[in-house]
């Protein structure tokens, strides 16, 4: 799966397949501060994500 | 938000409004629900901080631009005071704060009212800030909207009550365009450490945020220190010179 984080500005390849609140966990991302894009698509935090995705973790929290 | 400006009456009939606007996506959400429904004009401030304000001042251009909003922007500098970047102060968000609310204060004088992008986390936050440093009297003007007085405009937060999680959403959804930048100075901020205190207690108990804004709003609080005017530019002051005011002929 690749994933973007927008706040280190990082591209992740990872082997995972879970729900997006499982994703979270595991960048140890708090889901109140990011909003998650699945293939450009908003989802939400029970979404399931698969190998084959492209998961955007954007940012929420003002940055000043 | 609608819901918000209908319940405390935030905009009176035919009333001038002035958007602070920075660019983020708080300001560019606001002004772009606001300009759907009334005649706005955004003002700008530019506090001087390389890396960042250009940033987000180009998507507000853009926007101003895409959405016909005439557009003012104003420096540090139109205060007297020097750019942040030359200032290194030991707490910049502290200098910045105060000389930001100034220059808005400042210019926004003719329009009725100006509305700013504070959001519920915003307020959560500034709430959990004023019980922590014990500065109570200053809940007293935490409202979503604050009177007018002596020809400053009255203070309006439409997304009051709106969390920025849902501010953030609302401009992908409506291709409202808004890159990421950080202040480097955000970090250092105790309003970060009570704002990651916040969305952790938000996990932990969803909802929070909302209960603690609407305790707020639920009680009366009085501001019983005295206010004065400011010797020098003539706002409200605590002493004879405004903080603004302090800092400019400090520098």
């Amino acid at each position: 799966m690749n994933v973007y984080v927008e706040r280190s500005d990082e591209h992740k390849e990872l082997a995972f397949s879970g729900s997006v609140q499982e994703l979270l966990d595991t960048l140890k991302i708090n889901p109140q501060t990011v909003l998650v894009l699945k293939n450009d698509l908003l989802v939400t935090e029970d979404e399931a994500l698969v190998d084959s995705d492209d998961v955007k973790v954007i940012t929420v929290v003002s940055g000043g | 938000m609608l819901d918000t400006i209908e319940r405390f009456s935030l905009v009176g009939a035919r009333e001038s409004i002035c958007v602070a606007a920075s660019g983020g996506k708080d300001s560019l959400a606001l002004l772009y629900i606001l300009n759907k429904h009334y005649s706005v004009d955004a003002l700008s401030v530019d506090e001087g901080i390389a890396g960042y304000r250009d940033i987000s001042l180009f998507d507000l251009k853009e926007f101003c631009k895409k959405y016909a909003v005439p557009l003012k922007i104003v420096s540090f500098e139109d205060l007297g005071a020097k750019r942040l970047d030359e200032q290194d102060p030991d707490h910049p968000c502290s200098v910045c704060g105060v000389l930001r609310r100034k220059a808005l204060m400042k210019y926004s004088r003719g329009y009725d009212v100006i509305a700013t992008g504070h959001n519920l986390d915003d307020e959560a936050q500034t709430v959990l800030m004023n019980l922590l440093r014990n500065q109570t009297h200053l809940l007293a003007r935490q409202g979503p909207r604050t009177p007018p007085s002596e020809g400053i405009a009255a203070r309006i937060k439409p997304f009051y009550l709106t969390p920025e999680r849902e501010v953030r959403a609302y401009c992908l959804l409506m291709n409202i365009t808004t890159n990421f930048a950080e202040c480097p100075n955000v970090v250092k901020s105790f309003r970060w450490k009570v704002g990651e205190a916040l969305n952790d207690l938000e996990v932990a108990r969803p909802g929070a945020k909302l209960s603690i804004v609407e305790h707020l709003l639920s009680q009366t609080f009085v501001d019983d220190h005295d206010s004065v005017v400011c010797t020098r530019c003539g706002g409200p002051a605590s002493g004879k010179l405004c903080r603004a005011c302090k800092l400019v002929v400090v520098q």
